[in-house]
């Protein structure tokens, strides 16, 4: 454990290559299988991805359009990336985003053009992350005092929230013949720079999410608490840690943050609610997270990346050539599978260096159907060490 | 006639409640050697997107190769149609086999956790099925194999509800058989429970734990891909994603809710699918605002069942009792109403 000090240069390097290695080698294997499945569909392989990037990346508007997908994809990871800390699986982010749009909409279908911005838009954040923070409370109520997993909570509470929208937006809130709201006033909106799409409100309100968030795991005694109870709730608990009121805590954040995923999506990407108002971002938050191994500093660039596909792919499904005309559900394959790969080839990783690594860098190991502690490690972690110092 | 509409409900629900039943009976036998498969949402619809292209295809090319008078030429329509589902059944299997497989490996060889390998498998199997199914959606030409069981299916009530069904309905109702009589009253079924109870017991006792679980994860695999296969041979006899996603939650939920146990589990998904016939009933005099809140009861129901088998809150008013009663309820709680989760359940076991 303890290298000599000439030995840290080289080693950190090997450390970097290391973890790199396995993540190029990763996405290098899923592109070549999706390439095989397009050659075997008669596509061509090259020129879909050529067509992606230009489709993303070629114009300004287009890299605006990548940057304001990323926004809300960040903005949940940042959330989640509180909750994975604590060993929580907050799946129901899907529904948290949803209750956020609606509550954002709660106000903003009754603005006028003659409101003011100012007083408007601050309420209908506010309504949208109180709303997600509740619908995340229900899950984190049901685990800490039912015992039900976060996971199946989520996953119920997710369909329920998708429910809930699709009968407001056929019902009272349903306006015209489609299933949607009438678009909002424009004081109601997000303000956008003139000539592009993209939102300072937003970016701002993101960025300071991800920061505070990235304080809170590096240097605050409840970022600690919380990686010591992703560690081993029950060691957590024995030092004092709170883990049940933590519980609650962490998932209210997340639903705020989450909530606000939801404001943006409403008051600024679609500018009405519609029934898909999510459209999974939620879950590629949750990718994003596995895929950087709660490792906060990488967030926005990979964020950046994701962002890319969608964009790109949607694009490539109106290309007019056939032959590299593709469905835009095949970069939602190409995300997971990605995702997969480099899950499995941090695996792959152990048994060629043969040392374990650090267990740190790990997505938490919750048990997805009870509370049942992992059998007591052999020697204290270092994070419980350092809370039992400094707390 | 009242009792014909009963009669021909229930049957309903025995028939549809067949695929749930055998994603969640195969996924308790995963769970009961103490992997926990996730991605059982997404390798459903997937299974059921390979039995489905898989049917179609294999019955096209007989017909064609039947018209131009080939090898086949001798087969009646009757024998294509159980050719080319036996096919789409074999390559569902396949596939939950490879999804179970992949998160069992995961697990044991790369130490993976195994929810998150779980819960990406099932993201990814449902974009896959979407992907590639996309242009396939609500297509038909799906043939019911239809097989009431002589004798038994003439006995009243019971005959038309149970035993005049498709094959696939019999294979959910002796799966639950089977695999209860394996789990609780065999030899190999207990080196299974010892095997996600106590792995360190059962390894010190000679048991192969990791090979153990790689069985288990391939029996139950393929029980979790015939349920996706069921879904569009039988079901819904065509393909749509939006049909089938949910469902899978649904099983894993079964799964806790019937405490593990093949029986309570088969009797949850007939509480859900009674629920969904009733909600399907309500339909017709609902407006579509009204309809969407009804929909949500069978989750509502799910985090109900859940909380009442998993929260500490039974047993506290079970106290609060007349001891009389606590001798009769306790134990009716206990084998009803509790759910023990195996107890290494999710975690890895080093053999090393």
């Amino acid at each position: 454990m303890n290298a000599p000090s000439s030995q840290v240069q080289p080693t950190r390097l090997r450390k970097a290559a290391s973890t790199t290695t396995p993540v190029v080698i990763a996405i290098g294997v899923v592109l070549l299988l999706i390439g095989l499945i397009l050659v075997l569909l008669g596509k061509n392989p090259i020129g879909a991805v050529v067509e992606l990037l230009r489709g993303a990346l070629g114009d300004a508007s287009s890299r605006a359009d990548v940057v304001m997908f990323a926004l809300p994809i960040l903005l949940s990871a940042s959330g989640l990336l509180i909750t994975f800390s604590a060993g929580l699986w907050n799946i129901g982010i899907e529904g948290q985003i949803t209750l956020g749009a609606i509550g954002a909409t709660l106000l903003a279908r009754s603005v006028t053009a003659t409101d003011s911005p100012w007083l408007v838009l601050p309420v209908e954040i506010l309504l949208a992350m109180i709303a997600g923070a509740l619908w995340a409370g229900i899950a984190a109520l049901l685990r800490v005092y039912g015992n039900v997993s976060e996971i199946f909570g989520g996953v119920a509470l997710n369909f329920i929230a998708q429910n809930i929208l699709i009968s407001l937006l056929n019902g009272p809130w349903k306006a015209g013949t489609y299933s949607s709201t009438a678009p909002f006033a424009v004081p109601a909106l997000f303000p956008g720079l003139p000539s592009t799409r993209l939102s300072p409100l937003a970016i701002a309100l993101s960025l300071i999410a991800y920061a505070i968030v990235f304080l809170i795991l590096r240097g605050t005694h409840w970022g600690l608490q919380l990686k010591a109870m992703g560690r081993n709730p029950r060691s957590a608990l024995l030092l004092g840690v709170r883990t049940q009121r933590n519980t609650i805590a962490a998932m209210l954040v997340c639903g705020a943050l989450a909530g606000l995923v939801g404001a943006i999506q409403a008051l600024f990407t679609r500018g009405k609610l519609i029934p898909d108002i999510s459209g999974g971002i939620g879950f590629l938050g949750i990718l994003l997270v596995l895929l950087v191994s709660l490792r906060a500093a990488w967030l926005p660039l990979i964020a950046l990346l994701l962002a890319i596909v969608p964009v790109g792919g949607l694009k490539l499904s109106m290309a007019l050539d056939s032959s590299i005309a593709l469905d835009s559900s095949l970069g939602n394959v190409f995300q997971s599978a990605v995702v997969l790969a480099v899950l499995l080839g941090n695996g792959i990783r152990l048994p060629l260096t043969g040392h374990r690594e650090n267990p740190s860098s790990d997505p938490p190991d919750s048990s997805a159907q009870s509370r049942a502690v992992s059998p007591a490690p052999a020697a204290e972690s270092s994070v419980t060490t350092e809370l039992r110092h400094g707390g | 006639m009242a009792d014909d509409v009963l009669i021909r409900q229930l049957a309903g629900i025995v028939a549809t409640g067949a695929p749930i039943i055998l994603a969640a009976v195969g996924e308790t036998l995963i769970e009961r050697a103490g992997l926990i498969n996730l991605g059982l949402d997404g390798t459903l619809t997937l299974a059921a997107f390979g039995a489905f292209i898989t049917v179609l295809t294999v019955q096209t090319a007989l017909t064609a190769h039947q018209a131009a008078g080939g090898l086949f030429a001798a087969l009646s329509p009757g024998a294509i149609t159980l050719l080319a589902t036996l096919i789409g059944v074999l390559v569902a299997m396949l596939i939950g086999v490879a999804e179970s497989l992949l998160v069992a490996y995961s697990s044991i060889r790369l130490k993976r956790s195994q929810v998150a390998v779980g819960f990406v498998l099932t993201l990814l199997c449902r974009d896959l099925a979407i992907f590639l199914g996309g242009s396939y959606r609500d297509l038909g030409g799906i043939n019911v194999i239809f097989a009431p069981i002589p004798f038994l299916k003439d006995i009243p009530v019971v005959g038309p509800i149970i035993f005049q069904h498709d094959i696939f309905t019999y294979l959910s109702l002796l799966a639950v058989i089977g695999a209860s009589i394996w789990v609780f009253r065999t030899r190999p079924g207990l080196v299974l429970r010892s095997v996600g109870e106590r792995p360190e017991t059962a390894f010190a006792r000679g048991t192969a734990v990791n090979r153990i679980r790689y069985r288990y994860a391939m029996m139950g695999g393929a029980l979790i891909g015939l349920g996706g296969a069921v879904y569009t041979l039988n079901v819904n006899l065509t393909w749509n994603e939006s049909s089938i996603s949910g469902n899978g939650w649904i099983a894993l939920a079964i799964v806790i809710f019937g405490g593990w146990k093949p029986v309570r589990v088969m009797f949850g998904v007939y509480l859900v699918a009674a629920l969904r016939a009733v909600v399907t009933a309500l339909q017709s005099s609902f407006s579509p605002a009204i309809i969407q809140i009804i929909n949500t009861l069978p989750w509502l129901l799910m985090i109900g069942t859940l909380f009442l088998v998993s929260s500490p809150y039974l047993e506290r008013l079970l106290y609060r009792l007349p001891s009389r009663w606590q001798t009769i309820a306790g134990p009716l709680v206990q084998t009803l109403l509790r759910a023990k989760p195996p107890a290494a359940l999710g975690t890895n076991f080093d053999e090393g």
